[in-house]
């Protein structure tokens, strides 16, 4: 279970996240949506401890552990995953080695060389995935649908028990999101795993169906309801009507 | 680009590892030569190239600093259709590393090529790149390209987020970096060196 209580956090003094809780149970499908620039890549960054943003109040646990008082690759070890909007490339460092050296590192033991080109092969035909990325440098020449269905590859071996998808489908043709939807749902049934998701567009939602979706303004959740709030955002936009309710905000 | 008059014959490459002699070569004409020279503890070494005509040398120099260290680097183009490519990758782990490249074109050559690029990390040291074009004709094409930083912390970042400890992103993309201007073959082998030191 991921708790998020009193969260508050900024970037070059400027309050983003202002007091917000959120719990998350195992195996549930969350979805937060809010204006642009309202904070919700903040919220997902915060949670992996990216050094450029200040909790000044609040704590976020996992299954009871604190996450404030761990390092980013400590809270990648407890299993959680983040999927960033825009993944970045690294040259001379390829997907297969970054891998080895990941799975190396969290289970402290040496890998099954045939097991884990396998397991490679095995997802990248799940992902509609050329299995040439595999040994290529991480998502360097990848255009923004690749880099995803790379992480999702990332995401195969790794494991994760918790994954954090900050807007999974922008850059998606409509292909390439029944593909990646596909294997998202494929992997919560098997693993169980729960999923905190960003989007703008409800058609994600289609998809993968949450079993809540949040509204986050002014640094908060401000309403929470079913999947059909989803589809109410798209018809009214964010006004003022939509966007309150009796203060719950779990 | 400058266009090679005639076709090159002979092509060696030289790999070169840990080596604290200073280095000379003459590349003969219509020859290509490529150097690999790599080192985890830099200190003080020379390396001397001399051309004359119609021959291409490409010179990767990929050096660790440990303690304070001095390389310099000297090319000597006294003919016509030559290319001159030195490319330098080193990281400064403490104290100062300073690297002189130094490339001279005579008077009344033509048709040459030179480039020099230089990058450097800067970890806890210190690096000075003095890059050095001495060219005493109008017929050439010469460039030098000098850079000095520090790793990407947004690449430290996203490795950590895969469950990889700072100091193993640290190392990873730190090989990447030194081993970008390497031929897989000669990464094996420094990589097989490793091994056995380990």
């Amino acid at each position: 279970m991921l708790k998020i209580s009193n969260l508050t956090a900024k970037i070059e003094n400027k309050v983003v996240i202002n007091n917000m809780n959120l719990q998350i149970n195992d195996g549930e499908i969350h979805v937060i949506m809010g204006r642009n620039g309202i904070g919700k890549s903040t919220l997902c960054k915060v949670i992996m401890q990216d050094k450029n943003y200040e909790v000044v109040g609040g704590d976020i646990t996992y299954n009871g552990k604190n996450l404030l008082d761990l390092q980013t690759y400590e809270i990648a070890r407890e299993k959680i995953m983040l999927i960033a909007q825009n993944p970045i490339a690294i040259e001379g460092v390829t997907n297969a080695e970054l891998l080895r050296t990941s799975l190396r590192e969290i289970k402290n033991e040496n890998i099954n060389i045939f097991d884990f080109n396998k397991k490679m092969e095995d997802a990248c035909q799940a992902l509609d995935l050329d299995s040439k990325f595999i040994h290529r440098e991480v998502n360097v020449g990848a255009s923004g649908g690749e880099r995803k269905k790379i992480e999702l590859l990332h995401a195969a071996l790794l494991e994760p028990s918790f994954l954090i998808l900050d807007e999974i489908d922008s850059g998606l043709d409509v292909d390439a999101l029944k593909v990646v939807c596909n294997f998202i749902n494929d992997y919560h049934h098997k693993s169980n795993c729960s999923i905190l998701m960003i989007t703008h567009h409800p058609h994600l939602i289609e998809y993968i169906k949450p079993n809540f979706v949040h509204i986050l303004d002014e640094g908060k959740i401000t309403k929470t309801g079913d999947y059909h709030l989803a589809y109410e955002i798209e018809k009214a936009g964010y006004g003022a009507n939509i966007m309150v309710e009796d203060g719950n905000d779990e | 680009m400058v266009m090679m008059n005639k076709i090159l014959t002979n092509k060696k490459v030289v790999n070169i590892v840990n080596e604290s002699s200073d280095l000379y070569y003459q590349v003969n004409d219509n020859e290509m030569l490529v150097i690999n020279y790599y080192n985890d503890n830099q200190k003080k070494i020379n390396i001397e190239l001399r051309q004359s005509a119609n021959s291409y040398v490409v010179l990767n120099v990929s050096s660790i600093i440990k303690n304070d260290a001095l390389v310099n680097i000297s090319s000597y183009v006294t003919g016509n259709d030559n290319r001159t490519i030195i490319n330098v990758r080193t990281i400064c782990e403490a104290n100062e590393g300073t690297f002189n490249v130094i490339v001279k074109a005579n008077e009344n050559t033509k048709n040459n090529e030179i480039i020099e690029d230089l990058k450097g990390i800067n970890e806890n040291g210190n690096i000075i790149f003095n890059p050095i074009l001495e060219v005493d004709t109008n017929e050439i094409d010469a460039q030098h390209f000098a850079t000095i930083g520090s790793f990407d912390k947004n690449e430290l970042f996203y490795l950590q987020t895969k469950g990889i400890s700072l100091k193993s992103a640290y190392n990873l993309l730190k090989k990447s970096f030194i081993y970008n201007l390497f031929s897989d073959e000669f990464i094996d082998l420094l990589n097989k060196g490793k091994e056995k030191d380990e």
